[in-house]
C-alpha cells in the first residue's frame, strides 16, 4: 500500500477514536444534565425558595437547604481563594523552587487527591469535637480545605505561563517585586486565577461527605454559623434515600439546582473574564 | 556548523580591545572590567564599556557573545536571578552601582584594594534612573494610559492634570500620540506589535531615566515599525542617553553615534560608529561587519 494512503487511513482511525471518545462523554454528560431536568423540573416551584424542608407528606421546599449552601460555599470559598492564592503565589513567584516550596507543592498535590470524607473526618476531629457540636463554619473549614489545593495548584500554574519579562518590565521601571506582582502579574493571569475559583467552587458545591461530619444537617431554617446547618448535598442525601416520593422529588430539585448553579457561575464567571481581558 | 568562529579567531581573542574612549565628563553611565557569572560560567572577561551623555551607543556581536548579558548588568536586572553575578565597577555619574557588600569583596579579591565612591541607591531607585526596553514588547495588561502612569505613579503623586501632561508628552517623543490619542482608556494589548514596543519605550521615558537600555527592540517587528521606532529613538538622543543592542548591522550602522563589537563575552573594538563600521581594526570585527561570519 503507498504510504500516502496509509497515513490517510491510520489518521481517519486516530480521528476516528478521538471522535468516539468525544461522543461517549458528552452522552453521559447529556444524558445526566436530561434526567437532572426531567426529573427536577417538575417540582421547581417558588416554595422551594421559601418553605423550609416538609415531614413526609406535607408541603414544603428547600429555602433551609440552598440558604446552608450558599453560606458555606461562600465562607469556604473566600477562605479557599485567600489562601490558595497566596501559597500559589508563594510557589510560582518566591519560594517554589527551595526544599521546603517542594515539599509545600507535594502536600498539595496530596490534598489535591484526598478523599473528601477524609478531610470531614479532620474537621471533625479539629472542630466539631472539641466545641462539642456541629456547626456551619466546621463546614465552611472542610469545604475550604477541599477547594483550597485547587485554587493553590491552578495559581502557581497560571502565575508560572506568565513570561518572565512582564516581571523584568516591571522592576525595569523601578517597582518592587511584590509590586509586580499584585498589580500586573495577577492582572496578566487574571482569567486563569478566576478558573481556579471557579474549579474549586464546582469542586465543593455538590461535596457531601465532608459536611455530614461537620455542618451536619438541619431541617429548620437556621442562618446561624455556630449551630448545625442545612445544605443541598446533605439534603439530597437524605431525601434521595427516603421512602417518600415528595422527598425523592425534592432531591431531585436540589440536584438540579446544584447543576444550574455550578453552570451559572462558570458562565458568569468566563464572561466576566473575556470582558477584562478583551484588548 | 556555521555558526562556529574559526579557529583562528578565537586564538587571537587574547588581544588587548581596542577601545576609543570618550572624554570622561561626557560620558554618564561607565562599566569598567566587568566580569558576568551565571552560577559558575562566565560569560563576561573584562568588559569596558564607556556611554556618552545624549548619544547612541550600539553593542552588536554574534549570538551568545554577551551583548545582551552586559546590558542587563547596566540597570542590575540580572539581580532577580540567584546565581548570576557582576564583579567589576558600573558608574553612574561617577558613582559606583555595583557597591553591594557581595559586589565589593569579590572585586577586591580579584583587584586588590580598589576605592569605591558608592552611589547608595536601592536597585529600584537605580532602575528608575535607567530604563529598559525588551526584545518582545511587554505591555502590560491595562490601559495603554496606565501603562505610560506606571512608573511614574511609583514615584510620584501627582494630580490628575499633571499625569495627563506626562502621558501626553510621552507618548509624543515615543511617536505613538496621534496613533492612540482616541483610545487612551483602552488595553495596550490591543496595539499593533511596532506601537506596543513604542508604547514600552514611552512607559519608560515617562520616568525620565537618564539612561535607556533596549535589548534587540526591533528584532520582533516588521521594517515600517522599525523606521519607526529608529526615528523614535534619534529623537530620544535630544534627552536621554541610549544603549542599544541589535543583531541587525545596519540599524547600528543607521542610528548610533557609538559602537562596540563583542566576541565571546568580551569588548573587542569600541569606537564611533562610522569609523568602526569603515575602518574597523581588528580583523575580527572586520570579518564580522562584512559579514564573512555571524
Amino acid at each position: 500500500m503507498d504510504r500516502a494512503l496509509r497515513r490517510k487511513i491510520t489518521n481517519s482511525i486516530f480521528v476516528g477514536l478521538c471522535g468516539a471518545a468525544t461522543l461517549i462523554a458528552l452522552g453521559a454528560l447529556v444524558f445526566i444534565l436530561w434526567s437532572l431536568v426531567v426529573n427536577g423540573i417538575g417540582g421547581l416551584d417558588l416554595n422551594i425558595f421559601t418553605m423550609t424542608q416538609p415531614a413526609p407528606g406535607s408541603v414544603g421546599g428547600l429555602a433551609n437547604a440552598i440558604t446552608g449552601s450558599i453560606f458555606m460555599c461562600a465562607i469556604g470559598m473566600v477562605l479557599a481563594i485567600v489562601v490558595g492564592i497566596l501559597a500559589g503565589t508563594w510557589l510560582a513567584e518566591y519560594g517554589g523552587q527551595t526544599p521546603y516550596g517542594h515539599a509545600v507543592r507535594f502536600l498539595n498535590d496530596v490534598l489535591l487527591s484526598a478523599p473528601s470524607i477524609l478531610v470531614g473526618l479532620f474537621v471533625y476531629e479539629i472542630l466539631v469535637r472539641p466545641f462539642h457540636g456541629f456547626s456551619g463554619y466546621a463546614g465552611a473549614v472542610a469545604l475550604a480545605l477541599l477547594a483550597a489545593p485547587i485554587v493553590t495548584r491552578t495559581t502557581e500554574d497560571m502565575l508560572t505561563l506568565q513570561p518572565n519579562t512582564l516581571r523584568e518590565a516591571g522592576m525595569a521601571l523601578g517597582a518592587g517585586r511584590g509590586f509586580v506582582i499584585r498589580s500586573v502579574i495577577w492582572k496578566a493571569a487574571g482569567a486563569g486565577l478566576l478558573t481556579g475559583a471557579l474549579l474549586g467552587f464546582a469542586r465543593i458545591s455538590g461535596e457531601t461527605a465532608p459536611l455530614l461530619f461537620t455542618s451536619l444537617g438541619n431541617q429548620f431554617f437556621s442562618a446561624n454559623l455556630t449551630q448545625p446547618m442545612a445544605s443541598l448535598p446533605t439534603t439530597i442525601f437524605q431525601f434521595a434515600l427516603s421512602a417518600y416520593d415528595d422527598w425523592r422529588r425534592l432531591a431531585w430539585v436540589g440536584a438540579l439546582l446544584i447543576a444550574v448553579a455550578v453552570l451559572a457561575v462558570n458562565t458568569i464567571g468566563r464572561m466576566l473574564a473575556r470582558e477584562t481581558h478583551r484588548p | 556548523m556555521n555558526d562556529v568562529a574559526p579557529a583562528s579567531m578565537i586564538s587571537a581573542s587574547t588581544d588587548a580591545p581596542i577601545m576609543h574612549v570618550p572624554p570622561a565628563d561626557t560620558l554618564v553611565l561607565e562599566a569598567r572590567k566587568l566580569d558576568f557569572f551565571y552560577g559558575k560560567n562566565q560569560s563576561l572577561f573584562g568588559v569596558d564599556l564607556p556611554i556618552e551623555r545624549n548619544k547612541i551607543t550600539a553593542l552588536i556581536g554574534p549570538s551568545g557573545c554577551g551583548k545582551s548579558t552586559l546590558l542587563r548588568a547596566l540597570n542590575k536586572i540580572y539581580d532577580l536571578y540567584p546565581g548570576q553575578q557582576a564583579t567589576g565597577r558600573i558608574l553612574l555619574d561617577g558613582k559606583d552601582i555595583l557597591s553591594d557588600r557581595g559586589s565589593v569583596a569579590r572585586l577586591r579579591a580579584r583587584d586588590g584594594d580598589v576605592q569605591i565612591d558608592p552611589a547608595n541607591l536601592d536597585v529600584s531607585a537605580l532602575r528608575a534612573r535607567i530604563g529598559m526596553v525588551f526584545q518582545k514588547p511587554t505591555p502590560f495588561p491595562m490601559s495603554i494610559y496606565d501603562n505610560v502612569a506606571f512608573g511614574v505613579r511609583l514615584y510620584h503623586k501627582k494630580s490628575k492634570a499633571e499625569m495627563d501632561q506626562i502621558v501626553e508628552r510621552s507618548l509624543r517623543r515615543a511617536a505613538l500620540w496621534d496613533e492612540v490619542k482616541d483610545k487612551l482608556s483602552s488595553s495596550g494589548l490591543g496595539l499593533s506589535g511596532g506601537q506596543q514596543q513604542r508604547l514600552c519605550v514611552a512607559r519608560g521615558i515617562a520616568v525620565e531615566p537618564e539612561v535607556l537600555l533596549l535589548d534587540e527592540p526591533a528584532s520582533a517587528l516588521d521594517p515600517v515599525s522599525t523606521a519607526k521606532l529608529e526615528e523614535t529613538l534619534m529623537e530620544l538622543r535630544n534627552d536621554f542617553s541610549i544603549v542599544i543592542v541589535t543583531h541587525n548591522l545596519q540599524q547600528a550602522a543607521r542610528i548610533s553615534d557609538h559602537t562596540g563589537f563583542m566576541f565571546l563575552g568580551k569588548m573587542i573594538e569600541f569606537r564611533p560608529t562610522a569609523e568602526l563600521f569603515e575602518r574597523p581594526q581588528s580583523t575580527r570585527t572586520r570579518d564580522y561587519v562584512t559579514g564573512r561570519f555571524g
